[in-house]
C-alpha cells in the first residue's frame, strides 16, 4: 500500500522541473486509516534542515529552495514517507500508521530514547489503549497478562485491593521483589499493599493512585541489563510510566471522557441446600456447621429462642454482596505552538465497591509543559496532585473479616432474618449455648456478625500525594547536550482504623474496641544530571556516550497513635479510647549514583554498549558503601547486514540481541544495627500487654540482629534473545532466554532464639533463575477496512533456591506456621509446606476408628503441599477491526501453581457445599490401619470431610490454580471524521463497551476464583484465606474532543 | 526572557560538584532516630518482667493448665486449645512462647545483668533472680535446656544444651549469686520500674528463697533416689536457716495487671478474644465439689446453680458452654457483669511455699513432723482462702472466709498419715488455679491429683515439644521422641 501510494506521487510529480527561487508549499497531512488530520508531523526538505510541523488541522506550510527534490515527512507512530517535489504547491499527504516501523523509538531508563533495534535486551511497551481496554481500577492489574516474564496477582476482588507485580521471578529471598516505578523519568512509590496474615484491611499499592487516562505508555525493562542505569534500586526490573503530552503546533484540544462500569462477584460456591446448620445430623442453631438435618420445613428454635420454619437460604452467601460501580471522568486540555506544549487533565474516579462501605474516590489534576526557550534550551515541568480517600473492610485470619465465615454461613442461617446489631449499634456475640433474643449473631466462636463489621469495622484512608518533576535540556553542540532533571514524589497518608466496640479481632483484645489513627509522610527526592554526546565517527560507525549522576533521598515518617479501649460507641476520636499506644518511626536513606554508558553502532546493523554504574548507598556502614556494577548489551540486524536474508519476501527482518549484566542491592534501611524497641509481648490469640505498663515504658532488645558488615547483593543475569518480522511485517516473533543468579543474598537468617536472637542479617545463600518468554503476534487478515491482529506472548520461569546460610534449612516467606510459604535449599522458590497426616507406604494412616484424627496428623514437621509458581503463563489479545469499530479480546492463562484455599477448606468441612450434600452413603478414607492392613472402616460424610479438611493438615487443601479466563473484552467505535464534519466544535467522538474477568475457566479450582492472595503485594504467594472474592465488570466509555 | 545560558551552566556544574563533596554526609544517615541503641536499665528491666508476666498466662499456662487439667477446651476441633487439650501440641504451637523467653525475656535480662553488674548491682541480682525462676519452670516444661552458652548473641548462635540436673543445680547458685548482689551498693536501684515488688529487696530475697524451695521440693518425685531426698533436704534445711520466706500474700511473687484495655490479664484477655474455649476442668471443679470448697465462690461462675466442669479431652467434637467459668480470682473484680481484668498473673505463692514446707515436713523424718507439716498445710489454704477474695466484692468475700473454718475444721483441713502427699498436692493443686507449669509438674512427681488420660490418648504428657524454630536452627537441640516420656531428671 504505502510502495503504492509513494509511486502515485512519483507519477504526479517527477515530470514537473524546479523553479530556480524559494516556493511555499503547503498541504495537509492525514491519516490514511481514518482520513483524520495528524497535528505534529515533521515535514522537512530533504537533505536540509529546513522543515516545520503541521498544525492541528495537519496543515503545514513550508518555504523550500529550488534545490529541494523532496520533503520528508514523519511522525511517531506513522510509516515514514519522502514525497518527491514537483510543480504543485499543495500536496496532501497521507500517512500510514506503523507500530514496527524500523526506526520505532522508545523511552528505556533515564528517559533515554533510543531506537528499539539498537537495544541488547528486552522491553515492552504498552500504548495507552490497550492499558485501558478492559478498565481495571489498579494500574498493576490492567497490565496483567499483556507482558511476558510479568507475573500480576490480585489480592482480591474488593474495592481498592493491592496487586503484585514481579518481573522475571523472584531475584531476592525476603527483599522485595517489586521492580521500580518511573513517572516521567522520576522514581515514584508504589508500596503498600501487604497484607499482615492476623489484621489489617484491604489496602492498595500506592500505584493505584495513578490515572491510567493520564498515561501514554508503559514500558516494561525487564530485568537488570534494562534497568541497570536505575541502579540498585531496579534489580527487579522497572515500569516506565510516559505520561500524556501536548502535541506541537497543534491548537487547543479538548478531551472530555467518561467510562462506567458496574461489577459483581465473578464466582461463588455451589452450595448443597439440603441439610440444615448443626451437626450430626442435628439442627444446632449455634453452630457453623451445615451437618444438620435435612431440611424439611419443620419448625426449630434459633438461637434466639425463636421458633422459625427451617429453610435452605441458596443466596444466602450471595446476598452479603451487592452489584458495585465504577465511574471515571476526565476533562483534559492539550495543545501547543511550535516552540510549546501543554497538557492538562483533570480526572475523577469513584468507585462503589461490592461491600457495602468499600470505596475509593480519586481525583487527579495533572499539568506538564515543555517550552524551547531558544534554540538549545528546552525547559520542561510536569506536575501531578492525587487526592484519594478509601474505605476498606478487614481481611485474613481475624473474626472481623466479614468473609471469615461469610462464604461458609450454615445453609439455613440467612443473615436478613435476624437483627445484626444491638439498639446500641453493637455487637452481641452468644457467651453461652443457651438462647437469647439479645444475640446480634449465631456464632459462638466469637465471629462478627458480617454485617456488623461491614458496618462498623473500617479502615480508612485518604492520601494526598504530588509528584512533580521539572527539567532542562540544553543543546550544547549539534552531538553534544545535557539534561538535568529534578523531581519529588511526595505523599501524606492519613489513614484511621476503627475496631468498633465489641469487635472480636486481634486489635480489638477483649472486644474493647480500638482505633488506630496513622499519617505517614514520604518523600522522595531525585535529581538525574546527564551528558549525552552522539556522534557518527565516519560513516559506518557512531558512537553514543552517556555520563550522569543519580542523587536519591527517601523519607518516611510515621507517627502512629492506637487506642485501646472505644468509650462511647460511634465516636472514632482517638480520645474516646482509654489506653493510647504512640509509635513513630522515621527513616531515611540517600544512594548517590555515577554512571556511563558507551554505546557503539556499525552501519546502522550492529550495536554494542557497555554501562558501569556506582553506587554509593546510605544502607551500608562506611567503607561498603560504594560498589561498582558493569553491563554490556549487543544487537545485530541480520537482514540489515545480510540483506539477502529479506529475498523471496518471507523474512524481512532479524534482530539477535544478548546482554549480561550484574547489579546491586541495598540493603534495608539502619540494618547496620541492633536496637531496642518498646516491648508488646503478644500471643497469636489476640491477647498482648502493652507498655508504657503502669507509669513505665519498656524496651526490648530486637530478636532480630542488625549487621555492621552487611555488603551489597548482587544479581547478575545473562539473556539473549531474537527479534524477527515475517511476510512484510505481517508475522512477528520475539524471544527472549535469560538466566539470572543472585548471591550474597542480604536477609535474615533465621537463628535458634536461645541465642538470643531469631534471627540476624547476612549476606548469604544463592538464588537461580532462568525462563523463557515468547511473543508471536500477527496480522491474520487485513483489507482495506478489516483488520484481524493476533498476538501472542508466553513465559515460563523457574526460580531455584540453591543455599541458603550454613546450618539453615529454610527461611519463611510467609503465611502461617502451617501452611508457610518458604525458601528451601533446592526448591522451588515460596514452595508452601504444611502439616500432612502421617503415612505408611504413602498412604495415609487412619485411627482405629478408620478416622484421619488429630493424632493422625504429622506435627513433627512440615512437608511440601505445594509450589505456588505457575508453570507457565500466556496471554492472547485478539482485535478485530472494521473501519473505525473494533473489537478486542484478551485472554489470560495460568498453567500450573499450587494455592492454599482455606475458603474451600472451610466450605468443604462445614458441610456447605454441594459435594459434601452426597449424606446418604457411607465413605471411607483410602488409607491404611497403623499395621498397614488397609482402611475398611466406614465413616459418615460429615467425618470423611471434616477429617480430610481439617485446618490443622492442609495437605488436601491445596488446589491446581490453572486457569484461563476472558481477562478483558472491548468493543470500540470511533465515529468517522466525515460524520464529524456538521459538528463545528466536535472533532472526534470515540464510544465502547468494556468488559473485565468476564469469563472464568478454572477446572481444578473448586467454588472461588483462584486468583487471590492472602499476603497481597509480598514474596509470600500461594495462600487463599477467607479472601475476597474476585469480580467481573460490565461497562462502556464515551471520549469526545472538541 | 533572556537566560544566561554560561551562568546556568556553570550553576549546574557547582551543584554537581557541591553534591558529589557532601556526598559522605549525604549518605552518613544510617542511624536510626527513633529507637533506642543502648537504655538505662530501668526501661529493659520491666519489659523482661512484662514479659514474664504474659508469658505465664499464656501459651505456656494454657499447654500445662489442660493437661493438668486444671481447664478443658472446647469449642469445636477448629479451636487450637482442643486440639491441646488432646496432648496434640506441636513443635510449632511452641515457637511463640519458646521466642518470647529466650528472644525476649533472657534476652533483656541478660542486657541487664551485662550493664548493671558492676555499677547497679541491684538491677543484676534483680535479673538474676528472674532468670532462676524462667529457667526453674522452663527446665519443668522442656527438660534440658541452652543454659551455659544461651544469649550469647552473635558471639554463639548455636549454642549446646545443659541438662536439666546440671541446670537445677547452677540454679542454686544463680539465686545466691541474685541475692548477693540486691545487697551490695548500687548506684541505681529499681522502684517503680519493678513491676513484681516495686524495688522491695527483702521481698526479692524472700523470693529468692521460696525459689529455692520450690527447686528443692521437686526432688521428691515418685521413684525419687535416697541421694536426690538428701540433696533437697540438706537444701531446703539452708533456707529455712536464712529465716528469709514469704511472710504473707503480700510477699506473692506475681504480676498485677491493670483493667485498662490491653493491659489486662492474658488469662482474661484470652477469655475475650477467644469465648467458649477455655473452661475450667471437671477434674477441678469435681475435687473442690468434694469439699464443698468456699473458694468456689470467687474460682468459678455458677452454671444453672452449681459448679460444673467440662470434660477434658471432648471439647473438639462435643461442643457445648454449659459449665462453670473462671470467676474474679482469675479475672479480677466483677463490675455491672464485667471482670476488670487486673488479677495478677501469679507464680510463686505463699501458699505453694506453705504446702511446699507440708511436703517436706510430711515427707522426712520418718514422718515425725506430720504436726509440722499438717501446720504448713492449714496455713497454705488459709492463704488460698485469703488471696480468693481479693478480688471479691462483699458478698463473695464473705462466702469465700465463711467457708475457710469450716474447711479447716474438716477432713479437708487436716492430714493424716497415708493420705498426707495426696492432700498436700492436692490443695496446692486448687491454690495453683491459674499458676502455669507447677500444678502439672506437680503432678508428675506425685501423681496427685489422680488424672484419667484423655481419650484415645494412655496417658498424659510429661514434657512439652521443644520449639519447631529451635530445632531447625540450632542442631544442637535434642531429639524428643514423644511427649509422653519422662525426660525431666526428676521425673522418674
Amino acid at each position: 500500500m504505502k510502495r503504492l501510494v509513494q509511486s502515485l506521487f512519483i507519477l504526479l510529480f517527477t515530470a514537473v522541473s524546479a523553479i530556480a527561487q524559494n516556493r511555499t508549499i503547503t498541504g495537509t497531512v492525514t491519516s490514511k486509516e481514518d482520513g483524520l488530520p495528524i497535528p505534529g508531523v515533521s515535514v522537512k526538505v530533504k537533505g536540509t534542515n529546513i522543515g516545520a510541523s503541521t498544525a492541528a488541522n495537519g496543515k503545514f506550510t513550508l518555504s523550500v529552495p529550488p534545490s529541494a527534490t523532496a520533503i520528508e515527512i514523519s511522525s511517531i507512530g506513522f510509516a515514514p514517507q519522502v514525497v518527491t517535489l514537483g510543480a504543485s504547491s499543495v500536496l496532501n499527504i497521507s500517512l500510514e500508521t506503523d507500530s514496527k516501523s524500523l526506526s520505532e523509538v522508545i523511552v528505556t531508563a533515564l528517559g533515554q530514547k533510543r531506537e528499539t533495534k539498537s537495544l541488547g535486551y528486552a522491553t515492552t511497551t504498552i500504548k495507552s489503549e490497550e492499558l485501558t481496554a478492559g478498565r481495571s481500577t489498579n494500574v498493576v492489574n490492567s497490565l496483567a497478562g499483556k507482558v511476558a516474564g510479568v507475573k500480576i496477582l490480585s489480592s482480591g476482588g474488593a474495592t481498592g485491593s493491592s496487586s503484585n507485580i514481579n518481573i522475571r521471578q523472584a531475584t531476592t529471598f525476603t527483599g522485595s521483589n517489586q521492580p521500580l516505578w518511573v513517572v516521567d523519568g522520576i522514581p515514584i512509590d508504589n508500596s503498600g499493599g501487604g497484607q499482615a496474615v492476623n489484621t489489617g484491611s484491604t489496602n492498595s499499592n500506592r500505584g493505584i493512585d495513578l490515572n491510567q487516562d493520564d498515561i501514554e505508555s508503559v514500558t516494561i525493562l525487564k530485568g537488570p541489563a534494562a534497568a541497570v542505569l536505575y541502579g540498585s534500586r531496579a534489580v527487579a526490573g522497572a515500569v516506565i510510566v510516559t505520561t500524556k503530552k501536548g502535541a506541537k503546533n497543534q491548537s487547543g484540544k479538548v478531551e472530555i471522557s467518561t467510562n462506567y462500569n458496574s461489577f459483581e462477584v465473578n464466582r461463588l460456591p455451589e452450595y448443597q441446600n439440603t441439610y440444615s446448620q448443626g451437626v450430626n445430623g442435628l439442627y444446632d442453631s449455634f453452630s457453623q456447621m451445615s451437618w444438620g438435618t435435612k431440611v424439611t420445613g419443620q419448625t426449630v428454635t434459633n438461637y434466639l429462642g425463636n421458633q422459625e420454619t427451617l429453610t435452605a437460604y441458596e443466596d444466602n452467601v450471595r446476598d452479603i454482596f451487592k452489584r458495585g460501580y465504577s465511574l471515571q471522568n476526565n476533562v483534559n486540555f492539550s495543545g501547543g505552538t511550535d516552540k510549546t506544549t501543554y497538557y492538562l487533565n483533570y480526572g475523577n474516579f469513584k468507585e462503589d465497591g461490592y461491600i457495602t462501605n468499600n470505596t475509593l474516590t480519586k481525583n487527579n489534576l495533572t499539568f506538564n509543559a515543555t517550552t524551547e526557550l531558544n534554540k538549545k534550551l528546552t525547559i520542561s515541568a510536569s506536575v501531578q496532585y492525587v487526592n484519594n480517600s478509601s474505605v476498606g473492610t478487614p481481611v485474613g485470619n481475624a473474626r472481623s473479616n466479614p468473609l471469615f465465615d461469610g462464604m461458609t454461613l450454615p445453609r439455613t442461617y440467612n443473615l436478613a432474618n435476624y437483627p445484626f446489631e444491638t439498639p446500641a449499634g453493637l455487637n452481641n456475640i452468644p457467651t453461652s449455648r443457651v438462647n437469647n433474643p439479645a444475640y446480634t449473631y449465631y456464632n459462638i466462636l466469637g465471629t462478627d456478625n458480617p454485617l456488623w463489621s461491614i458496618k462498623y469495622v473500617l479502615f480508612k484512608q485518604k492520601i494526598d500525594r504530588v509528584i512533580g518533576n521539572a527539567g532542562l535540556d540544553y543543546k550544547i553542540l549539534d552531538w553534544l547536550s545535557a539534561n538535568y532533571k529534578i523531581g519529588i514524589d511526595q505523599y501524606t497518608n492519613v489513614s484511621k482504623t476503627i475496631n468498633e466496640k465489641t469487635a472480636n479481632n486481634n486489635q480489638s483484645a477483649s472486644r474493647v474496641g480500638s482505633i488506630i489513627d496513622n499519617t505517614t509522610n514520604r518523600r522522595e527526592v531525585s535529581s538525574y544530571f546527564n551528558l549525552v554526546a552522539n556522534r557518527k565517527i565516519s560513516d559506518d560507525f557512531g558512537i553514543r556516550f552517556l555520563l550522569g549522576n543519580e542523587i536519591n533521598y527517601r523519607k518516611v515518617d510515621q507517627l502512629q497513635v492506637t487506642g485501646n479501649g472505644i468509650q462511647a460507641a460511634h465516636n472514632y476520636n482517638i480520645s474516646n479510647t482509654l489506653t493510647y499506644v504512640p509509635a513513630q518511626s522515621i527513616t531515611e536513606q540517600s544512594l548517590v549514583g555515577v554512571y556511563a554508558d558507551i554505546s557503539l553502532d556499525y552501519k546502522s546493523y550492529a550495536y554494542l554498549s557497555f554501562t558501569g554504574r556506582r553506587d554509593v548507598s546510605s544502607t551500608f556502614a562506611p567503607g561498603k558503601r560504594d560498589y561498582f556494577y558493569p553491563k554490556v548489551d549487543a544487537s545485530f540486524i541480520a537482514t540489515e547486514a545480510f540483506p539477502e536474508l529479506k529475498n523471496g519476501n518471507v523474512l524481512s527482518y532479524l534482530k539477535i540481541r544478548a546482554n549480561y549484566a550484574k547489579v546491586g542491592r541495598e540493603a534495608p534501611v539502619y540494618s547496620t544495627g541492633t536496637y531496642f524497641g518498646t516491648a508488646g509481648p503478644s500471643d497469636g490469640f489476640g491477647p498482648n500487654l502493652i507498655f508504657p505498663f503502669n507509669g513505665v515504658n519498656g524496651q526490648t532488645f530486637s530478636d532480630a540482629a542488625g549487621n555492621i558488615n552487611i555488603k551489597p547483593e548482587f544479581t547478575a543475569t545473562k539473556e539473549i534473545g531474537a527479534e524477527a518480522r515475517f511476510l512484510k511485517d505481517r508475522l512477528t516473533l520475539d524471544f527472549a532466554y535469560y538466566r539470572t543468579k543472585s548471591t550474597d543474598i542480604i536477609f535474615s537468617v533465621p537463628a535458634a532464639p536461645s541465642s538470643g536472637y531469631t534471627s540476624t542479617l547476612l549476606n548469604a545463600g544463592t538464588l537461580k533463575t532462568n525462563g523463557i518468554e515468547l511473543m508471536v503476534s500477527g496480522i491474520p487478515v487485513k483489507t482495506r477496512d478489516f483488520t484481524w491482529d493476533l498476538s501472542v506472548n508466553f513465559s515460563r520461569g523457574r526460580s531455584e533456591v540453591v543455599e541458603l546460610a550454613p546450618g539453615v534449612p529454610f527461611i519463611g516467606n510467609g503465611g502461617f506456621t502451617n501452611p508457610q510459604g518458604r525458601v528451601v535449599t533446592g526448591y522451588q522458590y515460596g514452595t508452601l509446606f504444611g502439616q500432612v497426616f502421617k503415612k505408611l507406604n504413602g498412604k495415609d494412616v487412619v485411627d482405629a476408628n478408620g478416622r484421619l484424627s488429630s493424632g493422625q496428623i504429622n506435627t513433627a514437621e512440615l512437608k511440601v503441599i505445594g509450589d505456588p509458581n505457575p508453570k507457565w503463563l500466556a496471554g492472547v489479545n485478539t482485535s478485530f477491526s472494521y473501519k473505525t469499530l473494533t473489537l478486542s479480546l484478551f485472554a489470560d492463562i495460568r498453567y500450573g501453581g499450587d494455592i492454599y484455599s482455606r475458603t474451600i477448606t472451610d466450605l468443604r468441612r462445614y458441610g456447605t457445599v454441594a459435594e459434601t450434600g452426597n449424606r446418604e452413603r457411607l465413605y471411607m478414607h483410602n488409607a491404611v490401619y497403623a499395621d498397614g492392613t488397609p482402611n475398611n472402616t466406614l465413616i459418615t460424610a460429615e467425618q470423611f470431610y471434616s477429617d480430610l479438611y481439617s485446618a490443622s493438615a492442609q495437605e488436601y487443601a491445596v488446589f491446581d490454580g490453572s486457569w484461563i479466563r476472558l481477562r478483558e473484552a472491548s468493543l470500540s467505535y470511533r465515529i468517522p471524521g466525515r460524520v464529524l464534519q456538521g459538528l463545528k466544535f466536535v472533532k472526534g467522538i470515540s464510544v465502547g463497551l468494556t468488559g473485565r474477568n468476564l469469563l472464568l475457566y478454572a477446572p481444578n479450582f473448586p467454588h472461588i476464583d483462584p486468583e487471590n492472595n492472602l499476603l497481597g503485594v509480598s514474596n509470600g504467594q500461594g495462600i487463599e484465606y477467607n479472601g475476597q472474592p474476585q469480580t467481573r465488570s460490565y461497562g462502556g466509555f464515551i471520549k469526545v474532543s472538541f | 526572557m533572556r537566560i544566561n545560558i554560561k551562568k546556568t551552566t556553570f550553576l549546574w556544574v557547582i551543584t554537581a560538584t557541591i553534591g558529589l563533596s557532601s556526598c559522605k554526609k549525604f549518605v552518613d544517615i544510617n542511624d536510626d532516630p527513633t529507637r533506642l541503641k543502648d537504655p538505662d536499665a530501668s526501661l529493659i528491666l520491666p519489659a523482661a518482667q512484662g514479659r514474664i508476666g504474659f508469658t505465664m498466662g499464656s501459651d505456656i499456662h494454657r499447654f500445662t493448665s489442660l493437661w493438668a487439667q486444671q481447664f478443658a477446651a472446647q469449642g469445636g476441633g477448629s479451636a487450637q486449645p482442643t486440639q491441646y487439650d488432646k496432648y496434640a501440641v506441636g513443635e510449632g504451637d511452641i515457637n511463640n512462647t519458646w521466642a518470647a523467653t529466650f528472644g525476649g525475656t533472657l534476652s533483656d535480662l541478660q542486657k541487664v545483668i551485662q550493664k548493671t553488674e558492676t555499677t547497679s548491682p541491684r538491677y543484676s541480682g534483680v535479673s538474676k533472680l528472674l532468670k532462676a525462676y524462667v529457667y526453674q519452670t522452663h527446665v519443668d516444661a522442656y527438660g534440658d535446656l541452652p543454659f551455659s552458652e544461651a544469649n550469647g548473641f552473635e558471639a554463639n548462635l548455636k549454642p549446646k544444651y545443659d541438662s536439666s540436673s546440671s541446670i537445677y543445680d547452677a540454679l542454686i547458685g544463680l539465686i545466691d549469686a541474685g541475692i548477693a548482689d540486691i545487697k551490695k551498693a548500687s548506684a541505681l536501684s529499681p522502684t517503680t520500674d519493678d513491676l513484681f515488688y516495686g524495688g522491695d529487696m527483702d521481698k526479692w530475697e524472700r523470693f529468692g528463697n521460696a525459689l529455692k524451695l520450690r527447686i528443692y521440693i521437686h526432688y521428691f518425685s515418685a521413684n525419687g533416689t535416697a541421694a536426690d531426698a538428701t540433696k533437697a533436704k540438706n537444701g531446703i534445711v539452708a533456707v529455712l536457716a536464712t529465716n528469709k520466706l514469704l511472710r504473707n500474700n503480700a510477699d506473692n511473687f506475681q504480676m498485677r495487671f491493670l483493667t485498662s484495655a490491653n493491659q489486662t490479664n492474658p488469662i482474661h484477655q484470652f477469655e475475650g478474644s477467644r469465648p467458649n474455649q477455655f473452661f475450667p476442668s471437671k477434674t477441678l471443679v469435681d475435687l473442690m465439689n468434694a469439699k464443698s470448697d468456699a473458694r468456689r465462690n470467687s474460682f468459678l461462675t455458677l452454671f444453672s446453680g452449681s459448679y460444673v466442669g467440662a470434660t477434658n479431652g471432648l471439647g473438639d467434637i462435643t461442643i457445648s458452654t454449659n459449665f462453670s467459668r473462671m470467676s474474679t480470682y482469675l479475672r479480677g473484680k466483677l463490675s455491672a457483669g464485667v471482670y476488670g481484668g487486673e488479677a495478677p498473673i501469679r507464680m510463686l505463692t505463699f501458699a505453694e511455699q506453705n504446702q511446699i514446707l507440708a511436703e517436706y515436713y510430711a515427707r522426712t523424718n520418718g514422718g515425725a513432723d506430720l504436726l509440722t507439716a499438717d501446720t504448713y498445710y492449714k496455713a497454705g489454704i488459709t492463704a488460698s482462702f485469703g488471696a480468693a477474695t481479693e478480688f471479691s466484692d462483699a458478698t463473695e468475700a464473705a462466702a469465700v472466709n465463711a467457708g475457710l473454718t469450716t474447711y479447716l475444721a474438716s477432713t479437708n483441713g487436716t492430714i493424716a498419715v497415708g493420705n498426707a502427699i495426696q492432700k498436700i498436692i492436692e490443695e496446692k493443686f486448687v491454690a495453683n488455679f491459674g499458676v502455669a507449669i507447677e500444678p502439672w509438674t506437680d503432678w508428675r512427681r506425685t501423681g496427685f491429683p489422680v488424672l484419667t488420660p484423655v481419650s484415645p490418648a494412655t496417658a498424659i504428657p510429661r514434657i512439652l515439644p521443644y520449639s519447631f524454630n529451635e530445632r531447625s536452627y540450632n542442631p544442637n537441640t535434642p531429639a524428643r521422641p514423644s511427649v509422653f516420656t519422662k525426660t525431666v531428671f526428676w521425673d522418674k
